[in-house]
């Protein structure tokens, strides 16, 4: 390796380089040894050899981001943790999964619950069914923000994982997160409306009348320190 | 001639039933959003049978499409009545003298309220209901 480097320092021409003289263009900082000893031999270049090789790179470049793209999708793919349950289901990620955030390791049960809740997001009418839920990907992507942030807050500021909720389509396109850990529960609707607020409600199973939460988030604030505080009582012991 | 029913006061101690289609069951439970309003005006309201005159069974195939699939809950009325602004209303139909209507707006903190006092009736598993014991 040492020797080929000391092959190349042999031929080193420049800053003051007489090849660009046969170009026809003056060089714009090129200050690394090289050898115009071919350029003699080499037929000048002309407008459309310059057009063709534009087109070449421009087509190399393409590929090289399509190539790229399919490597980062399968390295997401590799490092997503999966859950058993979901082995040989068809894949259902679609652009909306690749747009949420990588969550922590310890959240996997939260990433699971999302993606498997795409499935509520305009939903087939079933024949059987004639007054069926569904809400729209803007409210789902609503809810599973509110989610998130919340889930990696609680991670955040005391380490403690909150349980998967239920993800479920609500009244009028709304969708409601629904927690429930013995003796806590928390139920939080995101409505279809994205300039209504979500509204939540919780209570303890066993002084329900004096230990309850309620409230509507602010739209201003990515998390509600009322739910913060009730999900901590309802996460993984 | 359809007959018509008197509609009559509903005691705390009776059950209601209701149906709860196979798409609003997640984890072997009703999600909240079963619990709504359906209908207009006077029939506005969350449609349940009244145990007095009906039975799990005559709930679940009162069911207006043949190919419907779900479960039955039942609810205690008292229960339901102390849910806040939930009010449980007789209002028997022609060929259903059970028909019950829950008014009120179906809050979220009622949904959470009502996922608090539901149970089985007919337990829906995905290869068939199960009878509760």
């Amino acid at each position: 390796m040492n020797r080929k480097l000391l092959e190349v320092d042999e031929v080193f021409e420049a800053p003051s380089c007489p090849g660009w003289s046969q170009r026809g263009m003056q060089p714009v900082g090129f200050p690394f040894g090289h050898s115009h000893a071919a350029l003699p031999q080499a037929p000048a270049a002309t407008a459309r050899n310059v057009a063709q090789l534009v087109a070449e790179v421009a087509q190399m470049r393409a590929q090289f981001s399509r190539a790229l793209a399919e490597i980062e999708q399968r390295l997401s793919r590799h490092n997503e943790p999966r859950s058993p349950s979901r082995r040989g289901r068809p894949n259902r990620r679609g652009a909306e999964q690749r747009t949420l955030p990588i969550l922590p390791r310890e959240l996997s049960a939260i990433s699971s619950a999302i993606e498997d809740s795409m499935a509520i997001v305009n939903c087939r009418p079933d024949p059987s069914d004639d007054l069926a839920l569904s809400c729209s990907q803007e409210a789902w992507r609503r809810a599973t923000k509110i989610l998130i942030d919340h889930a990696l807050s609680v991670w955040e500021k005391i380490k403690v994982v909150v349980r998967p909720p239920v993800i479920s389509p609500g009244p009028e396109g709304s969708v409601d997160l629904y927690w429930t850990a013995a003796p806590y529960g928390l139920l939080l609707n995101v409505p279809a409306n994205p300039k209504e607020p979500a509204t939540y409600f919780g209570d303890d199973a066993r002084n329900p009348d004096s230990n309850r939460t309620s409230g509507k988030l602010d739209l201003t604030k990515p998390t509600d320190i009322g739910v913060l505080m009730w999900l901590a009582h309802t996460a993984e012991q | 001639m359809s007959k018509v029913w008197p509609t009559e006061q509903i005691p705390d101690e009776d059950l209601l039933f209701m149906r709860v289609h196979k798409n609003e069951i997640q984890g072997g439970a009703p999600i909240p959003g079963a619990f709504r309003n359906r209908g207009e005006g006077d029939q506005e309201g969350m449609s349940t049978d009244w145990s007095r005159y009906s039975t799990p069974e005559t709930t679940k195939l009162r069911a207006a499409n043949p190919a419907w699939k779900g479960g039955v809950i039942q609810m205690v009325v008292g229960d339901v009545r102390k849910i806040p602004s939930q009010t449980v209303a007789h209002a028997p139909l022609p060929d259903n003298r059970a028909h019950t209507n829950v008014k009120g707006q179906k809050s979220t903190q009622a949904r959470y309220l009502f996922m608090r006092v539901w149970r089985w009736a007919i337990e829906y598993k995905p290869d068939g209901p199960v009878p509760s014991s």
